[in-house]
């Protein structure tokens, strides 16, 4: 991929002179000159000059290398591009906010694809802002094995969102039980072989389906512990209390994990373990100490956002946790779900329809100590679980995944666009829950080092060192801010620069439309 | 050679057996000579001694260690004594409060060592339930713990989810049972797999801040979802990497059925990454248990994949014949031992399933002894046995059947490693938070004298399902130093038992008793 260089509009840090105060050596294509740079990996955080060619960073020096050009970035900060693990945002626009936000790899992992090829090529057909890349998707896999659910495997007439097929179909008969031996055995096939084609791992929304069997989970890791691959999970539970917790729910991976080998991620701790945060991160703590591979991530919200056909939004469940109706908000409509019955009218009239879920009260601090308690759990991963964009007005959504701006009457969990500059201008600056160094950590090297075993791609990314991937992210410090609500999608504030593989995505703070230099990333290969 | 210093004079020097020391892998001929409640000699010379007995021919092991006995009676630890077990202990189910139940038997003397686990089950249904526990005013002898339990299991609490604060006071409880000398704490999740996963995972935690092993009967049994063998296999996996403690699987080849590949290969993982997780079998495809169990109800048997006419009720000795009998037992007498088929004997691939459970690496043999039955009576303390007296035969065979069937016929262990998984394993399982068990399991000098001297050729269980009889093949089982089986007979009065207790040592202090232990044996 050719390195672009920046538009005609470039902003006041664009010097077009040449530094040289280093003799002999070819002169890289760029300097970001001058930023405090932050390298989670060495410890760097310290002004530095970051010399790019290519695609690659070819230098971090004290003093300015030659190049042909050069950006002074005094005052900012420079880090590794955001890696997004969770994000169903797999649109050009979708990537577009997320970019605004930071980020340079955004991978849709909890959910995945199915077939993984078609997903691939589906982006590398259109091209992407950012890097890309998909687990294999347990619930297609089993909504097409169990219920003969259509894959959007890129044929005519196929359907091509694989969460909007998922959500569509999660009220299939016996996607919800447990499948006989046989049918295991051909959705395990089916994962292996999306594995092959490039899937990272495998997307398990064990949570959406809390009746399918415990054995099959087992055998995914079994096999997934085989693969070298790890599994991402959103949990079979959510109730703060017996039977059918969430702390059932979190000891079941943990089990897994110990009873396979396998590497098992959980995802989003925020919302799924809030009401059992801390027995969850007991468990979890004691068997990493053992050597257990789990790992965790979190998003810095008290709202969450799914289909509103979930099982764990059955009024009965509901009941369970203690929750009203009322703490869902139904995003077509934006209202507020005012009981059972309609509650029932929506799950059964639009079960994928996007809703979102105060799960826990913002007023609250005793809530608020346990959205904290997730986001701060030591080695926990910032991960937005970025949604779709959808029309307020009732538009096609297709309508939306090529769209810039981003028009007023579109919607999304907030998270879409500000997770990453929340969990650093909130959580870290404001509030000073983590320091600046740990917070970029969260966001970077740390997700690259939970893929990096199943993913060799992920060993150059996350890192500010030459020979490293030139995914790059420099900010504010002073003004970094989300600005999305639920009310307006807004982009985040304070991102001044983002390149993907060398190239400007987001320059002087400005979306680059143009810029597509998104590549995937898979397993087992370089991207 | 030497083994250690002179010996002071024996009481008794066996000589010629083949010494089987597992700690020290010494498998040869040599002379053993006993001085007090130790073993004072171990050699090829004949110390000076006050009698000389030729057992060439025979093995001479540790005495057996049984992690898993209900038979806490002198008449069941007597029959077990002549199975060759020297210490019996009631982990699974244990006792509350252990203090006064341990005193007691030690006031009242046991033929073999013992000691008991700090009782969930009790602590639950006198908590939720109301259920009198034993009281200092009761009389001699007080009930047998594992007893109490089967008799209220039906209570409307016990197999429901506790509250938070109720699970409080039932930790409290147990803490207190741990305080007073519990071996752990023993948990009959099987019993009450509707209590909550919360409630088993704070147990771990307080076990683990205690330094106490958790031994569990799972809480599933079953070859379907939900609610899978595995399903129960990894809850116990989970809270030992979840906390940290050590978590003791109990008769992992009656719970595992169907699953016991998953089983046995997700307990293989979770000991490989260093996590504390043990296991134990009894090589029998019956299991027994009171017949008011949970898992026993008429819409739960198709999980095990069994019938009622799977089941035998001891008390008639019939064959359950149809759910409304099942229903009527269950009703009217919830506690009644009966023996369940879970696997069929004569079926290959059930057979292959029970001895792979026995056969995981590490596995230690526990037999799950039972309290004797007659008619509706509990025989206690008499010799010889009623003819009605039955139990389980696992009661008083489990360990004869070890030698007999799965190292002689069958060849699934050679003699050394059965008699490993009798003696020197299950006191690993336990040294760390019993002292008195670095002393046991070992035929080494400064060892206990806890023996058992056996003919490899002859060693046989005899009790079946319809005679409740003695092994035979047992020449000579010393307890502390203290015949309890000699010449193939058993010494009835003899009582030099003692309790086993968890952080202190019987006699003596536990660093001395360390130091006292030469590692002498396998130097020849």
């Amino acid at each position: 991929m050719a390195h672009r260089a920046p538009t005609a509009s470039a902003g006041r840090r664009v010097g077009e002179t040449v530094t040289s105060t280093e003799t002999g050596g070819e002169p890289c294509d760029l300097v970001l000159a001058g930023a405090r740079v932050i390298d989670p990996e060495s410890g760097l955080d310290d002004v530095r000059h970051v010399g790019i060619t290519g695609s690659s960073i070819v230098s971090v020096t004290r003093q300015p290398p030659a190049a042909r050009r050069s950006i002074d970035l005094t005052g900012l900060v420079l880090a590794p591009g955001f890696i997004d693990l969770h994000s169903h945002a797999q649109t050009v626009t979708g990537h577009r906010l997320q970019a605004l936000d930071g980020v340079t790899t955004a991978l849709d992992l909890e959910g995945g694809a199915m077939p993984v090829g078609a997903a691939l090529a589906a982006a590398g057909e259109r091209g992407r802002p950012l890097n890309y890349g998909f687990s294999a998707s347990w619930a297609l896999a089993r909504l097409h094995e169990l219920d003969g659910v259509e894959l959007p495997d890129g044929r005519e007439g196929r359907p091509a969102s694989p969460l909007g097929v998922f959500q569509r179909h999660q009220h299939s008969p016996r996607w919800q039980r447990p499948a006989p031996a046989l049918d295991v055995d051909r959705i395990l096939a089916r994962l292996t072989q999306a594995i092959e084609e490039g899937a990272i791992g495998v997307g398990v929304l064990v949570g959406y389906s809390p009746d399918s069997g415990r054995i099959e989970f087992f055998r995914l890791a079994q096999l997934a512990a085989e693969l070298g691959m790890p599994v991402f999970t959103h949990g079979r539970f959510v109730a703060a209390e017996d039977p059918r917790s969430a702390l059932e729910g979190a000891l079941e991976i943990v089990g897994v994990a110990t009873g396979t080998g396998a590497a098992i991620h959980m995802c989003h701790i925020n919302s799924t373990y809030s009401r059992v945060i801390e027995p969850m991160t007991s468990a979890v703590a004691a068997a990493r100490a053992r050597g257990v591979r789990i790992t965790t991530e979190a998003y810095p919200y008290t709202a969450s956002s799914t289909g509103i056909g979930a099982a764990f939004l059955d009024p009965a469940q509901l009941r369970h946790r203690g929750m009203a109706t009322t703490a869902i908000r139904y995003l077509a409509t934006g209202e507020r779900v005012a009981d059972e019955a309609r509650l029932m009218e929506l799950r059964r009239s639009d079960p994928g329809g996007l809703c979102v879920i105060d799960y826990l009260d913002p007023q609250n601090p005793a809530d608020l100590a346990l959205l904290h308690r997730a986001v701060t759990f030591e080695d926990t991963a910032v991960a937005s679980d970025s949604m779709p964009l959808l029309s307020r007005a009732g538009g096609d959504p297709a309508s939306l995944e090529d769209v810039w701006p981003v028009p007023a009457d579109a919607f999304a969990h907030p998270r879409s666009a500000g997770c990453f500059s929340r969990a650093i201008g909130h959580i870290a600056l404001e509030l000073g829950l983590l320091s600046l160094a740990e917070v970029v950590r969260r966001c970077t090297l740390l997700p690259a080092q939970i893929l990096e075993e199943a993913v060799p791609a992920m060993r150059r990314k996350g890192r500010i060192s030459p020979g490293a991937d030139a995914d790059i992210t420099v900010f504010d410090p002073a003004r970094i801010r989300d600005r999305a609500t639920f009310e307006e999608l807004a982009a985040s504030v304070g991102i001044e620069h983002v390149l993907v593989g060398g190239e400007f995505v987001v320059h002087d703070g400005q979306i680059q439309l143009d810029a597509l230099p998104g590549r995937p990333v898979t397993a087992g290969g370089a991207s | 050679m030497s083994a250690g210093p002179p010996p002071g004079r024996c009481s008794v020097v066996f000589v010629g057996a083949r010494v089987i020391d597992p700690e020290s892998g010494l498998d040869g001929i040599r002379n053993v000579g006993v001085a007090g409640d130790r073993i004072g000699y171990v050699g090829t010379d004949v110390p000076a001694a006050d009698v000389v007995l030729d057992v060439s021919g025979s093995v001479l092991a540790p005495g057996f260690i049984d992690l898993h006995s209900h038979a806490q009676s002198p008449t069941g630890l007597l029959l077990q004594a002549m199975d060759g077990v020297t210490t019996a202990l009631d982990l699974e189910s244990g006792a509350l409060p252990v203090g006064l139940v341990c005193s007691r038997a030690e006031a009242e003397g046991r033929p073999i060592n013992f000691g008991y686990s700090a009782s969930w089950a009790l602590a639950r249904m006198s908590l939720l339930d109301g259920v009198r526990l034993p009281e200092p005013g009761d009389p001699d002898p007080l009930p047998n713990c594992t007893e109490i339990f089967e008799r209220h299991q039906r209570g409307l609490r016990w197999n429901t989810l506790a509250s938070p604060r109720e699970v409080d006071g039932i930790l409290e409880l147990l803490a207190e049972g741990v305080e007073a000398g519990g071996i752990g704490i023993g948990v009959l999740l099987g019993y009450s797999p509707q209590s909550g996963r919360e409630e088993y995972f704070r147990v771990a935690q307080l076990a683990e801040s205690l330094g106490v092993p958790v031994f569990t009967h799972s809480r599933q049994m079953s070859n379907v979802e939900p609610g899978s063998s595995l399903d129960g296999a990894l809850e116990i996996i989970a809270a030992a990497a979840g906390t940290g403690a050590a978590m003791h699987v109990c008769h992992i080849n009656s719970t595992s059925l169907r699953q016991i590949d998953a089983v046995a290969e997700a307990v293989a993982a979770a000991q490989a990454q260093g996590n504390r997780v043990t296991t134990e079998g009894y090589p029998y495809a019956r299991s027994s248990t009171g017949i008011g169990s949970a898992f026993l109800a008429p819409d739960a048997l198709h999980r095990m994949g069994i019938t009622p006419e799977s089941i035998r009720y001891l008390a008639t000795g019939e064959r359950v014949s149809s759910v409304r009998r099942l229903t009527e037992l269950r009703e009217h007498d919830p506690g009644g031992l009966c023996v369940i088929d879970y696997l069929d004997p004569d079926d290959p691939a059930d057979l292959a399933i029970l001895l792979k459970a026995l056969a995981l690496p590490d596995s230690a043999i526990a037999s799950d002894a039972m309290p004797l039955v007659a008619g509706h009576h509990r025989p206690h303390d008499v010799w010889p046995l009623p003819d009605d007296a039955f139990a389980h035969p696992r009661s008083m065979g489990c360990f004869a059947r070890t030698f007999a069937w799965l190292v002689r016929e069958l060849g699934v262990f050679s003699i050394a490693e059965a008699v490993r998984r009798c003696t020197y394993l299950p006191a690993t399982i336990l040294q760390e938070a019993v002292p008195a068990m670095r002393t046991k399991g070992r035929v080494q000098v400064g060892a206990d004298a806890d023996i058992t001297i056996f003919d490899p050729a002859t060693v046989a269980d005899r009790a079946s399902f319809e005679r409740s009889v003695p092994s035979s093949g047992f020449g000579h089982v010393l307890v502390n130093g203290v015949f309890v089986v000699r010449d193939g007979r058993p010494e009835t009065g003899a009582r030099p038992g003692r309790a086993i207790r968890a952080g202190r040592r019987v006699a003596g202090p536990a660093a001395a008793a360390q130091a006292a232990l030469a590692p002498t044996a396998a130097a020849q």
